[in-house]
């Protein structure tokens, strides 16, 4: 969860305990809050893929790495 | 402290207490005793129960459309939530847990969810379901008839079978989560109650939400409970209370001192079975707050 999303919801809850929060604020709120995890979850999912493409050796390399033997 | 007054209605929590330590019983639900410090786990769990309770119940019951019905669960959600201070270490932050009810209603939304909560007799949706039976022992200084309280998150509708559901937030959902709901005495009883009051169930689904630091994830389990089941749990009932009955009439619940005292990240009775004297204890770390298990209120004594 980012940061922006954190203060939102830490000021939307503000809002709930004082009873001034809107359904409109709210509805908003959820939208925001689904956005950001949706965006998460995809630059979770990217930063998996290049950290695999980091470690995996090429075939070629791995043949290299067996030639002195 | 004089002995304290057998109760008069039993529940589930109880009940698994007393299967898992007399002595805990003992000082929980004879006594009273509650840590001062509260739980984040059922803090947040509570939050998160009332969020689903207000959307399910603005969408079925009152019509809201989804998303509103979806707003209006987050909103109480984060009103119960309140000014509670999550410790650092928690995932289960006001933001997180309300993060997970989003989530949920991603998964499972309502209007296309095909788990849909029953209609009762009576009109109403089976949204926190309950009811209070009688059991067939008396109460030891009364000579009332001892009772049993329940209460589900909801009783549904899914592919042709009535179910009970359950929702449970997590820390995490193992290969084994789905597995310990097969023997669960909770929910047998639950479909007991239900049965009791006139609406028959065939098991339970029981949904967990995993709350973590970067990530939520679900899993769904269903459980059933043919009637022999339902028959040896009822039997099992009334041996458990009984042997709770003979404690209190001698005066002395037994210590389990094994496994139960380091389970699920320890008894919260542990400090006090570790002191010689547990007066001091109890009365630095803990205070009397008596739970009614049918107005769902908690006193402090």
């Amino acid at each position: 969860m980012s940061p922006e999303i954190r203060s939102r919801i830490a000021i939307l809850q503000q809002k709930a305990i004082d009873g001034t929060l809107t359904l409109e604020e709210m509805r908003e709120g959820v939208q925001l809050m689904r956005a950001d995890r949706v965006a998460g979850a995809s630059a979770s999912d990217s930063s998996r893929r290049a950290k695999a493409k980091a470690v995996i050796k090429s075939a070629d390399e791995m043949l290299d790495g067996l030639g002195g033997i | 402290m004089e002995r304290p007054p057998f109760p008069d209605v039993i529940d589930s929590s109880m009940i698994a207490a007393a299967r898992s330590c007399l002595r805990k019983v003992e000082l929980e639900f004879f006594e009273h005793w509650k840590g001062k410090e509260p739980n984040v786990h059922l803090h947040a769990g509570a939050s998160y129960a009332k969020g689903l309770e207000v959307a399910r119940r603005a969408h079925y019951e009152q019509g809201s459309s989804p998303a509103d019905a979806v707003a209006m669960g987050i909103h109480a959600l984060l009103q119960h939530y309140g000014n509670f201070q999550c410790p650092e270490d928690s995932p289960k932050s006001a933001a997180r847990t309300a993060g997970a009810l989003e989530f949920y209603f991603d998964r499972y939304p309502l209007g296309t969810d095909k788990a849909t909560p029953l209609v009762l007799p009576s009109g109403k949706r089976a949204i926190e379901f309950g009811g209070v039976e009688v059991l067939d022992m008396l109460h030891p200084t009364t000579g009332n008839p001892l009772q049993y309280s329940w209460r589900m998150d909801m009783a549904v509708d899914l592919n042709n079978m009535k179910l009970g559901e359950d929702d449970k937030t997590a820390s995490q959902l193992g290969a084994s989560w789905p597995r310990q709901w097969d023997l669960r005495s909770q929910f047998t009883g639950y479909v007991w109650g239900a049965a009791r009051s006139g609406v028959q169930l065939n098991g339970f689904l029981v949904r967990g939400v995993s709350i973590l630091k970067t990530k939520y994830d679900t899993l769904e389990a269903i459980t059933f409970r043919p009637d022999w089941q339902i028959e040896r749990w009822y039997k099992q009932l009334l041996r458990d209370i009984q042997r709770m009955i003979d404690c209190w009439k001698e005066g002395y619940f037994d210590y389990n001192l094994d496994h139960a005292c380091s389970e699920y990240g320890g008894c919260h009775f542990r400090q006090v079975c570790l002191a010689k004297d547990p007066t001091q204890i109890l009365e630095q770390l803990y205070e009397r707050r008596r739970w009614d298990p049918v107005t769902r209120t908690e006193t402090l004594l």
